[in-house]
């Protein structure tokens, strides 16, 4: 194996080099312009970020917000107090109530989604409030499922119709409610 | 930012020749070398800030321009044929012969080799770079360099004209 006349052969091809000094001309001239192009681009990018973020703080914003009427409600001591809406839902696909109280409400519901709803159970399965409306049961019940949580049960609120909304709780328990011009009596 | 751009400039002032006379062993001509040093050139130039702040820049140019041959022949496949309007490679005319025809048989044999093994090839022998440079260039093992340099040889050998090499 002849190491240097590989060497010397692999030399001599490229004895002369035609390199054109011009060429840098060129590559500074479009180089300046893709460092244009990739600062708009950059640019653009960002704008768009901070308009999606601000999108989503804004719309996070209205749903976190208190709506719905505020609802006459027992203390614990049994004396009345006024709380914002103690039946309250958010779309069960996005957030989960909590166990024992109010999750966020939804102002206007869509026919066929489940709502993560608390359903408050302190005087029976009697009323709630939900889609800016108050619903009575269709068939009340004074007190409170076997297995079901006191004050408030959590559960899937969906509105089967326009006038129809359906609560699913535990154990398959479902109870139907229907619109009431009615205000919600006082739990005592 | 004129400040860069001068040392960008004097930077391909210098390596410039070099860079295409290593695109050339590369590419096969000069026409595809000087597209090659086009791009590697275009490519330091966008990341100059940082390049010039390396110790070796030219080296750094190097390794781009490998690569970027290595892509490029893997995008556009291996390409053993091209026309040209007129022969793009002459000897100089003092060139006795035989020596004329092992260069050319080399060079053909240079071109049916893979990217990769031209690569090796041409840092090794031209470059006189070691074989954990190469491996560092090419972003291999040296094991492959091995390799690679070792199944190169054998198509040199046997596309040069016997007893050469």
């Amino acid at each position: 194996m002849n190491d240097e006349l590989l060497r010397r052969e692999l030399r001599a091809i490229v004895e002369d080099s035609p390199f054109d000094p011009a060429i840098i001309e060129h590559v500074v001239r479009s180089g300046r312009r893709r460092r244009m192009l990739y600062r708009s681009f950059a640019a653009l990018a960002a704008a768009g970020f901070v308009a999606a973020l601000a999108v989503v703080v804004v719309d996070f914003g209205s749903i976190n917000a208190p709506g719905g009427p505020a609802q006459v409600t027992p203390g614990a001591s049994g004396a009345t107090s006024t709380r914002g809406a103690p039946e309250s839902a958010s779309p069960a696909r996005t957030h989960e109530p909590g166990p024992t109280g109010p999750a966020s409400p939804v102002p206007n519901a869509v026919v066929g989604i489940g709502y993560a709803f608390n359903l408050y159970t302190h005087c029976g399965i009697r009323y709630a409030s939900f889609d800016s409306r108050n619903w009575v049961a269709f068939q009340p019940m004074p007190g409170i499922p076997d297995g079901w949580d006191n004050p408030y049960q959590s559960g899937t609120m969906t509105l089967v119709k326009a006038d129809v909304a359906r609560f699913a709780g535990p154990r398959g328990i479902v109870f139907n409610f229907i619109p009431t011009s009615k205000t919600i009596p006082v739990c005592h | 930012m004129t400040d860069k751009q001068d040392d960008f400039r004097s930077f391909a002032v210098g390596a410039g020749p070099r860079l295409l006379r290593l695109a050339r062993l590369l590419t096969g001509n000069w026409t595809d070398a000087q597209d090659l040093v086009q791009s590697t050139l275009l490519r330091c130039f966008t990341a100059w800030s940082r390049i010039r702040a390396a110790e070796n820049p030219e080296a750094y140019a190097c390794r781009v321009l490998i690569r970027l041959h290595v892509a490029g022949m893997r995008r556009v496949g291996h390409r053993r044929e091209q026309l040209v309007a007129s022969p793009p490679e002459r000897p100089a005319p003092y060139t006795p012969f035989e020596q004329v025809e092992a260069r050319t048989a080399l060079e053909v044999a240079l071109r049916s080799l893979p990217p990769r093994q031209r690569a090796v090839i041409v840092l090794r022998y031209y470059c006189d770079l070691s074989v954990t440079d190469i491996a560092t260039t090419l972003g291999c093992s040296t094991g492959t360099v091995k390799s690679q340099a070792a199944k190169a040889m054998r198509t040199l050998r046997a596309g040069w004209p016997a007893g050469i090499l």
